[in-house]
């Protein structure tokens, strides 16, 4: 019997030898039968333990006979050969963003010269505007039978037709 | 765990452990057995197999004995032998300086921590710290217990006491 801690005074470790004096009882616990139920439980945990690898082992072949099935029955590999026609992407049409209508009132003056390029009379009045009749590209002479062949306002007519339409073919430089 | 170390510990420890459980339970027999066989059956062996039995002895019978009087509540009565806690010095052997019936008395009078402080100290021979383990105090305070346990036990087996406890034991 350790005490750690300071012993109190002569009666008490007095007091303290006579009741350790006192032998308890003699126990009444069959000592054959805990041996017996101590071995009997160590070997129920052994058991248990047994049985836990063995599950986990049998698990474990199950997995592996399955897999083994797997591959034993798979079916042969085909190669399928077909032509696919790929498309070349469209590319995504812009959006159109609408802006919304304003009434906005209509241009005191237009600006003349914005307007050059609309139709090809119009560039033709205004190289004439700019430039004067020197801006007019040279016209061709007529042939003499055509053009006493024809009247003379449409021979005219004929000449300024062929004229602009030259001018138009070759695109002059304004 | 080996079987002669259990054959060992059960020569050492059973009487004092049925000593300990019968402070809560009245046949302690079937606390201390299943104690013995939970240690043999542990997978990893406690560092301090007697601390460890009687920790173990200790939550056991408590439970046993609520059952037990929970059984007694609607159960008759019946008046059954105490048996004796302490061996009973045949004629010629030598005589205790303490009588062995007093003893029980007067342990049987104390409150029950000290009761318990004191069996597992004098007979089960555990420390302070160990019984501070066990019964959840401090060991400091387990000593303090210890000590007014002690002044009542000299009280009543003819010496007068400092202390009174108004706690008695559970039936």
């Amino acid at each position: 019997m350790s005490n750690e801690f300071v012993p109190h005074d002569s009666e008490m470790n007095e007091l303290e030898t006579a009741l350790g004096a006192l032998v308890p009882a003699n126990s009444q616990i069959d000592r054959d039968r805990v041996m017996f139920l101590a071995g009997e439980a160590s070997f129920r945990r052994l058991v248990v333990q047994r049985r836990w690898w063995m599950a986990i082992a049998a698990s474990l072949g199950v997995v592996a006979l399955g897999e083994a099935g797997v591959l034993a029955f798979r079916p042969p590999v085909r190669i399928v050969e077909k032509v696919v026609v790929r498309e070349n992407p469209v590319a995504p049409t812009p959006v159109q963003v609408v802006a919304p209508r304003t009434e906005t009132p209509p241009p005191a003056r237009v600006d003349f010269a914005l307007s050059l390029d609309r139709t090809a009379y119009e560039r033709l009045a205004g190289q004439v505007l700019r430039y004067g009749l020197d801006g007019l590209p040279t016209s061709p002479v007529p042939r003499a039978s055509d053009v006493d062949s024809m009247p003379a306002h449409v021979s005219r007519l004929q000449l300024l037709h062929d004229e602009l339409r030259n001018a138009l073919q070759d695109g002059d430089a304004l | 765990m080996e079987s002669e170390t259990l054959g060992r510990l059960i020569d050492q420890h059973a009487a004092a452990l049925e000593l300990f459980a019968r402070q809560w339970v009245d046949q302690p027999e079937d606390v201390v057995q299943e104690a013995f066989v939970r240690l043999a059956g542990l997978p990893i062996q406690p560092s301090n197999p007697r601390a460890w039995l009687f920790r173990t002895v200790r939550n056991g019978a408590i439970n046993a004995g609520v059952k037990q009087r929970r059984r007694r509540r609607y159960e008759t009565e019946v008046a059954t032998p105490v048996s004796a806690w302490f061996e009973i010095k045949s004629l010629g052997q030598k005589e205790a300086a303490v009588d062995a019936e007093s003893a029980q008395a007067a342990l049987a009078a104390l409150s029950p921590d000290q009761r318990e402080i004191i069996v597992a100290h004098i007979w089960g021979g555990l420390t302070f710290d160990e019984i501070a383990q066990m019964a959840g105090h401090s060991a400091s305070t387990a000593h303090r217990i210890y000590q007014a346990g002690l002044t009542c036990l000299r009280e009543r087996l003819g010496v007068p006491c400092r202390t009174n406890s108004s706690r008695t034991i559970p039936k």
